[in-house]
């Protein structure tokens, strides 16, 4: 008998039917960091790395409403599948959705989502010679117990490696983090939660 | 894509009226010799309970020494599974013991420290106990999804006689009052090494 999965659901757009759209938020993200003054950081480490505001869903862009319908979908379709019943619609929830750009060395310390129903995250650009583990999104086993297990030297964990146009939703208080890469390039990702009662 | 999820191992014991009328005979002989001894012992509570001593697989008995063998090979069969085998029959420590729960009693929420392995089963239920009553339930280990709004509830376990259940010791369970006339009765174990 199994109890207690976590459910992690994947998702997928064309990486290159999008390519657009993908440029366009990172052309904006690129904008505001030119204007940032510095803000909260959250998990997000490296003196190169960038953390957006988390607005991304509420410009008055085109690529903005897009970003809030697929997002909304997205939990929509794992919220229906694990909860078995439907989540409020769009106008209804509200959805916090920020850039991270992570350069070389750029990483994401352990966190969760406080006080958020749904979450997840969609690469939108992966460095071409990024190797996993470098750059890997990890999930941390949720069972604290689990380590009382005399065979765990360490909680066990489930590492995704990031592929332009992918995403995966899953529930908020999943902790997580990123692994540092140290090849040249970007890895941006769009990351969002979803809340309502 | 189900992350982290917790295994248990369900059994059907076969042929054990014997041995299940000696356990429990030798456990009511034990609680009529201490009369006002164990009611409260752990977890249990309960005017109407009693908590055996945890020697039943060491003692010189032939039922116990089945009991001892039963424990071992269903708890070996789960260690096998989870891929961390536990050592030969000798080198493991076994405590046993056995859980009498009459009408109002109960198990709080506990786990058992210091164990690698623990498990149950059912020797009896009173008859036509509803059912969310007298249950096993194992609370979420996952703590994040313990204090979201969306929790889950427990996992709950009818429990049958023949029936049992070998689980991490970690787990967090409990269980739950039963208000029939008879008495609920369950040996359970832990095994360490």
């Amino acid at each position: 008998m199994i109890i207690f999965p976590t459910e992690v659901e994947f998702f997928g757009v064309n990486p290159e039917k999008n390519m657009p759209f993908f440029n366009e938020v990172i052309d904006y993200l690129y904008e505001e960091e030119k204007e940032s003054t510095g803000g909260r950081k959250y998990s997000i480490r490296g003196d190169n790395s960038y953390h957006s505001k988390d607005i991304l869903c509420k410009l008055d862009f085109d690529w903005s409403r897009m970003l809030a319908g697929l997002i909304w979908q997205s939990s929509s379709n794992y919220f229906m599948k694990y909860h078995g019943r439907p989540m409020p619609s769009l106008e209804s929830c509200n959805i916090t959705c920020w850039g991270m750009i992570m350069r070389t060395g750029g990483s994401s310390a352990v966190h969760c989502h406080p006080h958020s129903n749904v979450s997840g995250v969609l690469w939108i650009k992966v460095p071409p010679e990024l190797k996993s583990p470098e750059g890997d999104f990890v999930f941390i086993d949720p069972r604290p117990r689990a380590l009382l297990d005399k065979n765990a030297l360490f909680l066990e964990k489930h590492s995704i490696f990031p592929k332009t146009g992918s995403g995966i939703v899953f529930p908020s208080w999943m902790d997580h983090y990123v692994e540092p890469h140290h090849c040249e390039g970007e890895r941006i990702s769009i990351a969002w939660n979803v809340d309502f009662f | 894509m189900e992350l982290f999820a917790t295994h248990v191992h369900t059994v059907e014991l076969k042929d054990t009226e014997t041995l299940f009328d000696d356990i429990i005979a030798h456990v009511k002989n034990e609680r009529d010799t201490n009369p006002n001894e164990n009611r409260h012992m752990y977890s249990l509570n309960g005017e109407d309970s009693y908590h055996s001593r945890d020697n039943l697989v060491n003692l010189d008995y032939e039922w116990s020494k089945m009991l001892r063998s039963l424990v071992y090979k269903i708890s070996s069969d789960f260690a096998e599974y989870e891929g961390t085998p536990i050592p030969k029959y000798e080198d493991v420590d076994i405590n046993c013991w056995c859980m009498v729960m009459g009408r109002g009693s109960f198990s709080m929420s506990h786990s058992h420290p210091g164990a690698e392995y623990s498990g149950v089963f059912w020797l009896q239920t009173p008859e036509n106990m509803p059912g969310n009553q007298g249950n096993f339930v194992f609370q979420d280990p996952r703590m994040g999804a313990r204090y979201s709004i969306h929790k889950p509830e427990g996992t709950a376990i009818k429990p049958i006689p023949s029936n049992g259940i070998v689980f991490w010791s970690w787990m967090e369970h409990f269980v739950q009052p039963h208000y029939c006339e008879g008495e609920r009765i369950s040996v359970s174990w832990n095994i360490n090494f």
